[in-house]
């Protein structure tokens, strides 16, 4: 009953009139909602002003207090938690520094709550860190109740753009206002009580909300170019030389927005979705290949994920004085990375919008916690990104394609992890901060899709894509966690496989997510023997011992002996393809548990060559090298190579010698 | 015409130094192959008998050679360590062998013999190496006022985009090109004239290096620039014909090699010729 009340007070005092709305069904619970009016000063580089929030109490207890970041004191001094993890420094002049202030906080019955504020660090008890702050409430929210802060606040935007800032005229305002953390409730991503989620601003790690409405009206210098995440309502320029912008946004999970006077702007179409682009006015040889790497994205994620449901998409490629605000996302904002005279052949800035598209998908409707399991969102993310960027673009040719030289999105993924000299040092399951040894980036976005791609591997193209669009249909909007995956993920190969695999994937998953070994497959070698025909003494009545020489009858048969080791811990099925010089194959399938393998032979043919796991199947095996031996190895082309190297240097040497 | 017969003399002193050409070709060529065997020995050892070498034959392919390092970084590190070796080693080497190259370009005739060849080239050495780091630390400084000095400044002032950065580049790149050509005739000039004259006076053959530049300026700039855009275009011919060329046999690998070292010496020849006709400029 509470909750029907509570529907019908969404509907009418915050959400504004129909012609408005988005979605007329919510796509998500939508448990928090903000409403703002700010402007941006562009001379103090602050954005301040009002906002009307709500946070529903969804759980069954009474909750006491609220929690909410205040990400933007991460740039308050160089002993915050941020600050002290990079060891670095917001910068030496005042205007470097960033901040947030809430100037006055009142509830629904106009109680002052500044008094109830303080600062909590809860991830690391640095006393510096002011990024969380809790508000304890006046009388505790009962189950149901929604709480209302009317707050004004003032947002110092830092200098040294990381995600978030400014540089001279160009604003890029993220992270910028005061966000609820997310109350979870037991059970929740495997949550043993109710309790607030909300992390403190660390380096290493992005972030967690709620699917919320935004009403957010935007005043800005007249000419300012303006993009944001939200749908434009309305904009109009007043008497004193203002734009006064009116955006709406639906079931995202933050809301972000770029203020410049030098952007370009483009428009695009896919299907039902308006894409807008605003790039720097001396990049217009890049904006189509942009245009179009989003429009293939979008493609190939409603294909074999899900739909992707707003009716509208802004990206961003900044100028390259804001370059620190490219290649992040807002779910409906996004920004790439590119600069002017980019070569086609090199397919950087396209990965790089495939990528922060497909966080729209990976945080941004399995809105995961990125604190927590940043694997699930930049793991995920650059799985698809790596199927995406080799579909389009050519297989084996994702991120280079140039005629002598290349490499796909799936191998630079491999290549970050097997080569990594940390590749070992920890599994996927600590949070972003927690990776030891500068291995944060590396393990959540190459090893996790590295090891995605070895299920795919395993169980196949068509199995993984229902895994992903069951997790899609089960999860979106949600907050999934690994272990909702991962009974994905057992459910359907169940389905798909039977018993092929065991009763479930654990073995899988604690090898790969939960594991720290490397996957290394040898193919040791091949012993090629004649068969032979008996020659040797015997014993006779007559003669004594004589020497007996059977007929060559049986010479024309080989014994042929393929040897194959596993030399790394990880334990995956892998197939072995074996050649013989009468030209036929045979393909062998092995669990890849032992140490080691021998397979057996015996045909007219000898064997000339074998290779373990021949269609690439198993990306996480470090070494390819070794996966084959021929009795007969074909020298030139490595040849081919020492001598156009060895020319090279010829004519280099020569050329310096004046 | 003094440009018109830069250009036929240095071609004929060239023609007329084939020897010595020949035998810097048979010397850097084997001091090429030094450097060269161990690496294929340990790439031999390296890929043992995969047959993954033919992900190879559809270009240059990164996985191979990164999961070939893997099992050979400390020879990965040696060749890059190598390579500054290599380097500097072949540094000296053509300092050493220009020496009898001038020597013989002056002489212009068929009949020189291989001793004088190297004497000349013992007896320049030290002159040369010189001249020839001054006139280099000469370059990269006037590189850095034309270049890199008009990009910081750009750099600062935050108000130039991307495309006008792009701009300038393209416009001190041809800046660059005019320039070098006199940096090249003062270091040519200067070791004619060392060959031709007193070989210890490196300084005085400096001083002549760049008098001999400016006196018949035009010519001289003229006859340079078109040689050093000569040899610009011919490296890029170079680079055509092998990226464009991978055989996949034996047979094919002697061509390319029998290829490579044709383009090499006509590399030679033309350095040659630029040499010779300044030397003709000198004598004329
Ligand atoms: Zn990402």
């Amino acid at each position: 009953m509470k909750r029907i009340i509570l529907l019908f007070l969404l509907f009418t005092c915050f959400l504004f009139v129909k012609a408005q709305v988005i979605f007329y069904e919510p796509m998500s619970e939508r448990l928090t909602g903000y409403k703002m009016d700010v402007e941006l000063d562009t001379e103090a580089k602050t954005v301040s002003g009002s906002m009307e929030v709500y946070w529903i109490n969804n759980s069954d207890n009474r909750v006491r207090d609220v929690q909410m970041h205040m990400y933007l004191n991460a740039f308050r001094s160089n002993k915050s938690t941020f600050y002290s993890e990079n060891n670095g420094s917001p910068g030496s002049k005042e205007i470097d520094y960033g901040w947030i202030e809430i100037n006055s906080i009142i509830n629904r019955k106009g109680i002052d709550l500044k008094q109830y504020m303080s600062f909590i660090q809860p991830d690391d008890g640095n006393p510096n860190d002011m990024t969380v702050l809790q508000i304890m409430l006046p009388e505790p929210a009962s189950p149901g109740d929604t709480v209302f802060f009317y707050i004004d606040f003032t947002s110092k935007l830092p200098s040294s753009i990381r995600r978030t800032g400014f540089n001279d005229d160009f604003f890029f305002v993220a992270q910028w206002f005061p966000k609820f953390g997310v109350y979870e409730t037991a059970g929740m991503r495997g949550r043993e009580n109710d309790g607030w989620n909300c992390h403190q601003f660390h380096t290493n790690s992005e972030f967690y909300a709620n699917h919320s409405v935004y009403r957010v009206k935007i005043k800005v210098p007249e000419e300012y170019i303006v993009g944001s995440g939200g749908q434009l309502i309305s904009e109009e320029v007043n008497d004193e030389g203002y734009k006064i912008i009116n955006y709406r946004a639906e079931d995202i999970v933050d809301f972000a927005w770029t203020a410049w006077t030098g952007y370009r702007e483009y428009e695009d179409q896919w299907e039902h979705v308006k894409i807008r682009f605003l790039s720097p006015p001396d990049r217009e040889d890049q904006v189509e290949r942009q245009l179009n790497a989003v429009k293939n994205a979008l493609e190939y994620l409603n294909e074999h994920v899900g739909p992707f449901p707003w009716p509208h998409l802004t990206f961003v490629d900044p100028p390259a004085k804001g370059g620190g605000s490219g290649g992040m996302e807002y779910t409906t904002l996004f920004t790439s990375a590119s600069a002017t005279k980019i070569p086609e052949y090199i397919l950087i800035p396209d990965m790089v919008t495939v990528h922060e598209f497909g966080h729209s998908y990976f945080m941004g409707m399995l809105a995961t916690n990125e604190f927590e399991e940043p694997w699930m969102d930049e793991g995920i993310n650059s799985y698809w990104e790596s199927r995406i960027m080799d579909h389009y673009y050519g297989p084996g040719k994702g991120i280079i394609n140039h005629k002598h030289f290349h490499l796909s999105d799936k191998e630079m993924q491999r290549i970050g992890y097997v080569h990594a000299a940390n590749r070992s040092v920890s599994d996927n399951s600590p949070a972003s901060w927690d990776y030891p040894h500068s291995s944060y980036g590396m393990l959540s976005y190459q090893k996790a899709a590295t090891w995605l791609l070895t299920l795919q591997g395993i169980i196949g193209e068509e199995v993984i894509d229902e895994i992903f669009k069951v997790y899609y249909k089960e999860w979106a909007f949600k907050h999934p966690a690994a272990k909702d995956f991962i009974e994905i993920t057992n459910r359907v190969v169940k389905k798909r496989h039977g018993d092929k695999f065991g009763e479930s994937m654990h073995w899988f998953f604690d090898q790969t997510l939960y594991g720290t070994g490397i996957c290394d497959y040898k193919l040791a070698g091949i012993s090629n023997y004649k068969e032979r025909s008996f020659r040797g003494m015997v014993k006779t009545d007559t003669a004594g011992m004589v020497l007996r020489k059977d007929d060559i009858a049986r010479d024309s048969l080989f014994t042929s002996i393929v040897k194959v080791e596993r030399i790394g811990e990880v334990q995956l099925p892998v197939e072995i393809l074996i050649h013989f010089e009468d030209g036929s194959k045979v393909s062998e399938y092995w669990h890849g548990k032992g140490r080691y393998i021998n397979y057996e032979y015996s045909r007219p043919s000898r064997i000339i060559q074998a290779e373990i796991d021949p269609e690439y199947k198993i990306p996480m095996d470090v070494n390819y090298i070794n996966n084959s031996y021929t009795i007969k190895p074909d020298k030139v082309p490595h040849k081919r190579v020492i001598r156009k190297l060895a020319t090279f240097m010829q004519f280099f040497t020569h050329i310096i010698s004046l | 015409m003094k440009f018109i017969k830069a250009f036929t003399s240095g071609a004929v002193r060239a023609f007329r130094s084939l020897k010595a050409l020949f035998i810097i070709w048979l010397l850097t060529f084997s001091m090429l192959a030094v450097f060269a065997f161990p690496l294929k020995s340990f790439m031999n050892n390296a890929l043992g008998n995969t047959s993954s070498v033919s992900l190879l034959n559809d270009g240059f392919d990164l996985t191979y050679f990164m999961d070939i390092g893997e099992a050979f970084s400390p020879l990965m590190a040696a060749i890059s360590g190598g390579i500054i070796i290599v380097l500097i080693v072949f540094f000296f080497f053509y300092t050493f062998l220009n020496g009898g190259l001038f020597d013989s370009l002056l002489e212009n005739k068929w009949a020189y013999k291989p001793s004088d060849f190297f004497r000349s080239s013992a007896r320049y050495f030290l002159s040369y190496i010189v001249i020839k780091l001054l006139v280099l630390i000469m370059i990269l400084v006037s590189m850095f006022l034309v270049i890199g000095l008009p990009l910081i400044i750009q750099r600062a002032s935050s108000s130039g985009s991307e495309g006008d950065i792009f701009r300038l580049l393209f416009v001190l790149r041809i800046v660059a090109l005019f320039i070098l050509p006199i940096f090249l005739l003062i270091a040519d000039y200067s070791r004619v004239w060392l060959a031709a004259n007193d070989y210890k006076k490196v300084f005085k053959a400096l001083g002549y290096g760049f008098k001999g530049t400016f006196t018949s300026f035009f010519s001289s700039y003229f006859y340079m620039l078109l040689m050093v855009i000569a040899q610009g275009l011919y490296a890029l011919l170079v680079i055509k014909i092998l990226s464009g060329y991978a055989p996949d046999s034996s047979g094919g690998l002697f061509l390319l090699f029998i290829l490579t070292q044709v383009l090499f010496f006509i590399k030679l020849f033309l350095r040659a010729m630029r040499y010779g006709g300044v030397a003709a400029l000198y004598q004329l």
